[in-house]
């Protein structure tokens, strides 16, 4: 499931996760959702990473941004907080 | 369609955004009624499209399939051509009422070559059910794919993926109550696949291969939206209603048809349901009335309301299993919806037709 996750970056008050499947996304912004994590899911074709999809995460500081990594974690989606 | 009617998964608009939405709520539902996860559940066009998949998916040179002595023609025609594409086999097994005998047969039947064990969950003929569960122990101990066409079964028999099956196919328009031109193949995720279908997916475009992940590796192309937003609506009407449920009340029609029919002489049950037996059975029965050949059996109740499929059914191993090749038979096969008046008025239409 890694490959999913091609890039994870924390800018202010959100964190975006991109996603190649619009399945996968969706069953993570449920999860998410269920556990109090707000997020919307964009679609993106730029960077050189072909068609694919963001998921946009409403979350302040890093321990959320830990928290939202581990439940990410529990779908199987590899997720790294930025240093 | 009027509301939010866009291709689901392929822009960033609303419409996309909410019609990928329902679609991926469709799958969800889907998706819990066989206790699978969401991306192993694929959209197809229907069964017969499944049954490709996972048959001609799972195959590699040599590779021996075994099935029933009951297989429908959407599973046993692409096993052939699977078989005759890559030098493989082909055995059949007797399928029984006795289910430990069942099980022996199909066991006898694998070797060292085979790759997959496909079987009916229950055949669209007789209605005879096989142990899922038996047979899907079977395939774990001899490390082959089971793979499962349940297009008679679902939505009537409590099929789950925890029962061990790898690889589940189903209609869409029979006993999940969803329309024609939807299906579904669900995976347990343990066999790779290969595909047989590429294209595009609306994911990983910049790559020129088809993607490894699912359930796009599966869904090139766009998929029957209507269809599969319609099919979760009906998943979930059956999940409501139940299973066990809609199953007790189609058997007892079954009883109750096969009770009335057995006093007229001249109809021919090929099946019979009784309360001592409906465990060994989906709700389905097989018969003829006597001079009449199915096809006209059939259009002479259809001139009086009654609309059942004469013939074979699509599988001619279920009829030459039953003697019927020759002429086929007329099914019945209720539904939900269908209740004991309409039965009663069955029988009835039977015995003037007969007198």
């Amino acid at each position: 499931m890694t490959h999913f996750i091609r890039e994870l970056t924390f800018i202010m008050n959100n964190m975006n996760v991109y996603i190649k499947s619009f399945t996968l996304a969706e069953k993570a912004r449920g999860h998410l959702a269920r556990n109090g994590f707000r997020c919307i899911i964009e679609r993106t074709s730029g960077g050189g990473k072909g068609c694919g999809f963001n998921l946009r995460i409403w979350v302040s500081g890093r321990e959320a941004a830990a928290e939202v990594c581990a439940l990410l974690g529990q779908m199987g989606i590899a997720c790294d907080i930025p240093r | 369609m009027s509301a939010y009617g866009a291709n689901p998964g392929r822009s960033g608009h609303r419409f996309s955004s909410e019609t990928a939405q329902a679609v991926y709520k469709s799958r969800e539902q889907c998706a819990e009624l066989f206790g699978a996860e969401p991306e192993n559940t694929v959209f197809t066009l229907n069964c017969t499209h499944a049954l490709n998949f996972a048959i001609k998916g799972i195959a590699r040179n040599g590779c021996h399939f075994v099935a029933s002595d009951m297989e429908h023609n959407a599973a046993i025609r692409p096993i052939y051509a699977a078989a005759e594409h890559y030098g493989g086999t082909v055995t059949l097994f007797e399928a029984l009422e006795d289910e430990e005998q069942t099980v022996w047969n199909a066991e006898r039947a694998i070797r060292s070559d085979t790759c997959a064990l496909v079987c009916t969950a229950a055949s669209n003929v007789i209605g005879l059910r096989t142990p899922i569960r038996e047979l899907a122990a079977l395939c774990r101990r001899k490390k082959i794919c089971f793979i499962v066409d349940a297009a008679q079964g679902a939505g009537t028999l409590d099929l789950q993926m925890s029962d061990g099956i790898n690889i589940l196919c189903a209609a869409g328009h029979k006993g999940l109550y969803g329309p024609m031109g939807t299906g579904l193949m669900i995976t347990d995720g343990k066999y790779p696949l290969n595909t047989i279908i590429e294209g595009g997916t609306g994911s990983a475009s910049e790559s020129l291969v088809q993607p490894d992940f699912m359930p796009d590796r599966f869904e090139s192309g766009t998929i029957n939206t209507a269809g599969v937003i319609a099919l979760g609506a009906g998943a979930e009407f059956v999940r409501r209603r139940g299973t066990a449920v809609i199953l007790s009340h189609e058997l007892d029609l079954c009883e109750r048809f096969c009770a009335g029919a057995r006093k007229n002489g001249k109809i021919r049950l090929y099946n019979e349901i009784t309360r001592e037996n409906a465990d060994k059975y989906a709700p389905v029965v097989s018969f003829n009335i006597e001079g009449l050949n199915s096809s006209d059996g059939a259009a002479q109740l259809s001139r009086h309301g009654f609309y059942m499929r004469g013939g074979l059914h699509c599988a001619p191993l279920a009829h030459r299993k039953i003697g019927t090749l020759d002429g086929g038979t007329i099914r019945f096969s209720p539904s939900v919806f269908t209740t004991a008046q309409e039965v009663d008025l069955l029988i009835r239409e039977l015995g003037i037709i007969t007198r």
